[in-house]
């Protein structure tokens, strides 16, 4: 594994808390302090050594400042219990691959530099890279998956690999300069790892849209594709060191889906700053008629990678500390408990619910009833006993419901108005015939619906739609149905439906 | 002498395929008490169990007319009130607990899922609790003591099935009216007529009217 651009394992043989003691020396410890930093447990480099046949692992670095002592840097560490070089010395803990170098008692293996290191790591079969390019390279020698039943081929690890980076950390890939690839020797050739090319290419689409603010807030999702973000409040509680309280927001970005059976649809991709994926959540089954879509939840350092406030390192900082050492969740953990007062895991399921209810905002069809008519109507139109009656104040209201037999068949008219919300909205016209107990028996052909207002109006199949622009409030509507019997009691169902937000 | 309770709802697991069959004849009413209470009021079952049986034993299993002989038996024998009998809770108790016995020689096993409600759904669709039908029917047929139209309704299938699942069962000289004119009806001929009374009672109210009119819309639903 190669990465450029970065410092490189910079810092002495003993330097604390230095790139170099982090990632070779120090087992089980992190010096990742920074409200950014991707892990916090230090567990993640010991998978390199989990991963290795013998225990091993070489790393080579080339160093922005070497600090005289010429790139590259070489070191190589085996995890040990013990060991031993012949039959007189025997050795405490890991076996190190370096300089032989006398200490004050003894001897012990340090770092290679310079041409020599250069000479040493080509034979080892690193890739030769010059001054400038900086950064670390890492050998996992006689790699071996222990989770796999089966070894995989180098060309099926590979693909797996970038299978797996694109999954999760497309987040960090979004900007060009992050972009990955992915080179297998046996294959001959080098691959980039493309989320775009994944399942998760909505949520990048979304990630990218947003990252280069084209993504409008509360804007109306009205087909497939269209985009919004929502602002999520959440407050992290004071910490025991006596840091205040702080009201802080994350990002929800909204993708609507074309369809519910897309890849992932109905998914929120939870991270924070380092732009790993913690969990992907599912949340079709929010509520019924919820319409399909892909959504990002940016947090932290996340909500805005280019300028963070201080509320966003804040909310970092929380969420790291709620990680725990698989990373793949955010929940109480002893570290929040240790450093934040009450309220932690309230925060958490707050967010949480929040979450929940910004979605089903947008994403939940409004169908609404008006107020009641005439009781006479009422009883001809029994508007409003089917569906759930929903809470709060209807976003549509109706007036004016009349219905008569004409020419033999149903003259009917009236007008439906929305009270509330924005955006572009629809109506849904239908008529049944009901029976005593107020059941629909059969649907009643409409055979034409005609409104006053800019309205697109389609006549399909036996129901009646209208699609009314943004700036249409009141749609009164006339219309007749086929030739009926007229022999029961009619039902005018009219379903009002925000197709914004 | 057995008294009437109630079956509680966490009995629904002693539905099974053994009990519709008769594999299983009958639960010990002592294994199955975590899932009875006793009704609210003391109601001997001597009689209902002495009119039930000689109803079964006056006919073959699966003969339809046992279906009036049957409900006037269990109406006279069981005097509730309508509050009383809205409780599932006793029917089950008869079909499952009781007299599981008198469920299997009314229906001959065919399914299960079929079998399975007539021990346990509530009401009066065919394929309810045969004891909460039975009664019911009764309660929305008889007229002073007499069962006549009782025995007439559950004496043509088709009727009996597409009248007391609609609401108008629930008004008793729309059900007369229905019965003395679609008794002898083919069975195609009692359902299309009875959804369109259903939509016409729609527009209508029915307690407002008398015998001549009530007659005169089936009629006219029938077409």
């Amino acid at each position: 594994m190669d990465d450029f651009g970065t410092d490189g394992l910079t810092g002495g043989e003993d330097e604390d808390g230095t790139h170099f003691r982090a990632l070779c020396k120090d087992t089980l410890f992190s010096n990742k302090r920074e409200e950014g930093a991707g892990g916090s447990y230090g567990l993640g480099k010991s998978v390199l050594w989990i991963f290795s046949s013998f225990s091993t692992v070489l790393f080579r670095s080339t160093l922005l400042e070497t600090q005289g002592l010429g790139n590259p840097r070489l070191i190589g560490r085996t995890e040990l219990g013990s060991h031993a070089l012949g039959p007189k010395r025997a050795f405490q803990g890991p076996g190190w691959f370096g300089e032989e170098t006398k200490q004050r008692r003894g001897t012990r293996a340090e770092s290679v530099w310079g041409p020599a290191a250069a000479e040493i790591s080509g034979a080892l079969g690193f890739q030769a890279r010059n001054d400038h390019d900086t950064g670390t390279s890492i050998c996992v020698v006689g790699f071996k998956d222990p989770t796999a039943d089966a070894d995989l081929g180098p060309v099926e690890l590979a693909r797996a690999t970038r299978a797996a980076l694109a999954e999760y950390f497309w987040p960090s890939m979004a900007l060009p300069t992050r972009a990955l690839t992915a080179r297998t020797e046996a294959a001959g050739q080098e691959v980039e790892v493309r989320p775009h090319d994944a399942d998760v290419a909505p949520f990048v689409t979304a990630w990218e849209s947003y990252l280069r603010g084209e993504v409008p807030a509360k804007a109306p999702l009205t087909k497939p594709g269209d985009m919004t973000v929502v602002e999520v409040p959440i407050t992290i509680p004071r910490t025991h060191g006596g840091e205040p309280e702080v009201k802080g927001r994350v990002a929800l970005v909204v993708r609507l889906a074309a369809k519910s059976s897309e890849p992932r649809a109905g998914q929120v991709a939870f991270f924070r700053g380092p732009g790993m994926v913690v969990s992907y959540r599912d949340r079709s089954r929010l509520a019924l008629g919820m319409r399909p879509f892909h959504a990002v939840l940016a947090c932290g350092r996340g909500r805005w990678p280019r300028k963070p406030t201080e509320s966003d390192l804040a909310v970092e900082s929380f969420l790291r500390m709620s990680e725990p050492p698989a990373h793949d969740r955010w929940e109480p953990t002893p570290r929040l408990k240790a450093h934040y007062r009450r309220g932690y895991a309230k925060a958490l399921t707050e967010l949480s619910r929040r979450v929940d209810e910004a979605l089903k905002e947008l994403l939940i069809a409004t169908h609404v009833m008006g107020e009641r008519g005439p009781e006479r109507l009422q009883r001809r139109f029994p508007i409003g006993k089917a569906g759930s009656p929903g809470k709060g104040r209807s976003a549509f209201g109706m007036s004016g419901l009349d219905a008569r037999p004409q020419d033999g068949a149903w003259s009917f008219s009236g007008a439906i108005e929305r009270k509330a919300g924005e955006g572009p909205w629809s109506v849904q016209v239908r008529l049944a015939e009901v029976d005593e107990a107020g059941r629909r028996t059969e649907e009643v052909a409409i055979e034409a619906l005609s409104v006053t207002v800019d309205a697109e109006v389609v006549v399909e199949g036996s129901v009646a739609s209208v699609t009314v622009p943004a700036d249409v409030r009141v749609v009164p509507f006339r219309g007749t149905s086929a030739p009926c019997s007229f022999t029961g009691a009619l039902e005018l169902e009219l379903a009002g439906r925000m197709v914004a937000g | 002498m057995s008294r009437l309770k109630v079956l509680l709802p966490s009995a629904r697991h002693l539905v099974t395929e053994e009990l519709a069959r008769g594999v299983v004849e009958r639960y010990d009413e002592a294994a199955v008490g975590e899932h009875t209470v006793d009704f609210e009021r003391r109601l001997d079952l001597g009689g209902f169990d002495d009119a039930v049986s000689a109803v079964m034993a006056s006919h073959d299993a699966g003969d339809l007319s046992m279906d009036g002989a049957m409900a006037e038996a269990v109406h006279r024998q069981l005097r509730l009130s309508r509050r009383e009998a809205a409780d599932p809770g006793i029917w089950r108790y008869l079909a499952i607990v009781h007299r599981p016995e008198v469920v299997r020689h009314r229906w001959e096993y065919r399914s299960f899922a079929t079998m399975r409600t007539r021990f346990w759904r509530h009401g009066t669709r065919f394929d309810a609790n045969a004891f909460s039908r039975w009664w019911w029917v009764a309660e929305l047929t008889v007229m002073a003591e007499d069962y006549s139209l009782t025995h007439r309704a559950l004496g043509s299938s088709a009727l009996s099935t597409h009248l007391f699942s609609r609401q108008l069962a629930w008004h008793h000289p729309t059900v007369a009216a229905c019965v003395r004119i679609l008794a002898d009806a083919p069975g195609a001929d009692v359902e299309r007529t009875l959804r369109v009374l259903g939509k016409m009672l729609g527009l209508r109210v029915a307690e407002a009217m008398g015998r001549e009119e009530l007659e005169g819309l089936v009629r006219a639903a029938r077409g």
